[in-house]
């Protein structure tokens, strides 16, 4: 018989909670981080900018994700990939960003859509889970 | 007082209050992966995966997207991009985006033109227990 670690969430019974209920489980996998990172980048109006990273795990296109913001204000956005011809991409913000891979990189793009330049932050995770 | 399991990155205090100096802190759930795969869909199709859980969970979805060449001819794109995405053509759009149901999700892609675009679209998904 194979031990089990769980740790419920406070209020629940280990033994007997939905798993949605639980904090860990080791009899389910959890995301595990391979990279984390970020960057500040000043685009100009209507511009791109591109980070590329090498994820480092081989021929497979991994789980990833990234935050960002208009450095003028605290409001993070969740990345979001939006071709629209005609700007804006987002309702939300004049500012985007897009995530996404190949089988060697994650590419992460910052994407202003503003008539004057501005300046994002990004914070991205790559983590080992892939397909 | 709920007694804490933590367990601190290399380096970090156990008794640190930055939530990133931990791999482990039991006041705060790790996701949990429910199920995860690639899938193809066809021209405008809906790949259906049933999870039955009984509740909408987190999701995340990336596939390949629909770009153009530069000469105004639809091209699928060998990157996985992250869904939602649209790309807006000039009479033709291409989408790719995520239903989430109490007991499945639909991860579509397609556009607004069904006879165009023929080819298949690749992807990866990863459906987790914890609830949105």
């Amino acid at each position: 018989m194979t031990n089990v670690f769980k740790i419920a969430k406070f209020g629940f019974n280990p033994l007997t909670a939905d798993p949605k209920d639980l904090i860990f489980d080791s009899t389910l996998n959890h995301l595990k981080n391979k990279i984390a990172g970020s960057f500040t980048q000043t685009i100009s109006a209507f511009s791109t900018y591109t980070e590329t990273v090498a994820h480092g795990l081989g021929s497979v296109h991994p789980l990833c994700m990234a935050y960002f913001r208009d450095t003028s204000n605290n409001n993070w956005f969740i990345s979001f990939t939006a071709k629209i011809s005609s700007p804006p991409g987002r309702k939300s913000s004049l500012l985007d960003c897009e995530i996404y891979s190949d089988t060697t990189n994650v590419y992460i793009k910052a994407i202003n859509n503003n008539a004057s330049s501005k300046t994002i932050e990004v914070q991205y995770e790559i983590f080992y889970e892939n397909a | 007082m709920p007694n804490k399991l933590l367990i601190a990155k290399s380096g970090k205090s156990i008794r640190s209050s930055i939530l990133d100096d931990f791999y482990l802190h039991s006041d705060y759930p790790l996701l949990k992966v429910h199920d995860s795969g690639t899938f193809t869909t066809l021209n405008n199709g809906t790949k259906t995966i049933n999870h039955n859980l009984g509740y909408r969970p987190f999701v995340l979805v990336f596939s390949q997207f629909v770009d153009t060449d530069g000469f105004g001819v639809a091209v699928l794109t060998t990157e996985y991009y992250q869904h939602d995405w649209l790309q807006q053509g000039a009479t033709i759009n291409y989408y790719g985006y995520t239903k989430i149901y109490a007991n499945k999700i639909d991860i579509v892609t397609g556009n607004s033109d069904v006879t165009t675009w023929a080819g298949g679209t690749k992807g990866i998904y990863y459906i987790f227990k914890d609830e949105l």
